[in-house]
């Protein structure tokens, strides 16, 4: 990824840390942004050439509004158990592909890039609530948000240190995930 | 906008997503009102043992109007029955915690002894009074089996106040308010024990 993502992929700490605490519930917070970027990004392909940039905003922001909407009542009508925590993350998924189509992602990264992203993010979220979700129990901290920090932190530690100990002459150009 | 096709095209999008977002919600709605009453009931219910009702307590509503007592408001109240009989009353207590309110939910039988209590809602300190949370709760299974009289009111207290009753560790002002709403929900069954259970007290 060559442009700074810095904002946009920031915004993806927020469920990173708050949504994470169970292995469920991060699973089913990832299948729905999964799910609802890809419908936003396939629906703004279709009309995003013939709208003025001004309009392209105003479209995004209906789409995602509507998308996440029907997808949070799907959520509540199914898996209410697991909405509950979550409800707070779900208006995050509108915000995540307004600022991901603001920041030109569906018009500049093609499909490895798209796959990319949602599969560092799942593989982030899962493993982040299945260690969280092991630890919790004996260990409190796991389960508040400072505690995610800080795994997220050892996570990303640990892969660093697994990348330079398999390749230590690449040290210097260590991809940001 | 100099843009005829653009605007167009942005009516249709808000005409599709607010059409398709009424839909699923007219669609959904039944389902979500199901959903939450089930789990409403699965949550409030587990303070009862299985064997101990055979109704729906829930749709037996002794009082709706929140009454407020000493330390905490009473938000509501259920009967719950056994072959017609009266075998507990629920009720839903709401008391000012050390950060926020709790919502707890207390089991009485007809006799005035304690069921069990039930965290509904909290939002203390994780790690100290949050301990109230999650069920079964080895704490709140001390007031099991209490009533009014056993034991009597300078009883009902934390030992640190000359009473009998073990705090949590370092959340005193939470296990206070707890245990005053609970003693709260008892007085009240006393003293309203006839109109709970639909049976005049047996003195």
């Amino acid at each position: 990824m060559n442009k700074p993502w810095g904002l946009t992929h920031g915004l993806l700490l927020v469920p990173l840390v708050g949504a994470s605490d169970t292995l469920v519930g991060a699973l089913v917070l990832w299948l729905a942004w999964t799910l609802t970027l890809c419908c936003h990004g396939l629906a703004m392909g279709l009309v995003r050439k013939r709208l003025a940039a001004a309009q392209r905003l105003v479209a995004s922001l209906v789409l995602a509004a509507s998308l996440t909407t029907c997808t949070d009542l799907v959520i509540q009508a199914w898996a209410l158990e697991w909405y509950r925590p979550l409800s707070l993350y779900m208006g995050w998924i509108a915000l995540s592909c307004v600022a991901l189509e603001h920041a030109g992602f569906f018009t500049e990264s093609r499909l490895p890039g798209r796959l990319r992203l949602a599969g560092v993010f799942g593989l982030l979220m899962i493993s982040l609530g299945a260690v969280r979700e092991l630890i919790g129990s004996g260990l409190p901290l796991a389960l508040l948000a400072p505690g995610g920090f800080i795994l997220l932190g050892l996570l990303l530690a640990a892969r660093q240190a697994w990348t330079a100990a398999k390749s230590p002459s690449t040290l210097e150009e260590t991809p940001r995930p | 906008m100099k843009n005829p096709v653009g605007v167009a095209i942005l009516i249709l999008l808000i005409g599709l997503g607010s059409g398709v977002t009424y839909f699923t919600h007219l669609g959904t709605a039944g389902r979500i009102e199901a959903q939450q009453q089930a789990l409403a009931n699965r949550t409030l219910l587990d303070v009862l043992p299985i064997d101990r009702y055979d109704n729906q307590p829930l749709a037996h509503p002794v009082f709706t109007a929140s009454v407020t007592l000493a330390h905490s408001t009473l938000l509501g109240g259920y009967l719950a029955t056994r072959s017609g009989q009266p075998s507990a009353v629920l009720l839903r207590s709401q008391a000012l915690g050390y950060e926020g309110s709790i919502e707890l939910l207390v089991a009485i039988d007809p006799q005035g002894r304690l069921l069990g209590v039930k965290t509904l809602r909290q939002a203390e300190t994780p790690g100290l009074g949050a301990a109230i949370a999650g069920w079964p709760n080895a704490w709140l299974q001390t007031f099991t089996g209490k009533s009014r009289q056993a034991p009597d009111d300078s009883g009902w207290a934390l030992k640190k106040d000359q009473g009998q009753f073990d705090q949590l560790a370092g959340a005193t002002v939470t296990s206070r308010a707890v245990l005053q709403a609970v003693h709260d929900a008892l007085r009240y069954f006393d003293e309203h024990q006839a109109q709970l259970t639909g049976v005049p007290a047996n003195e």
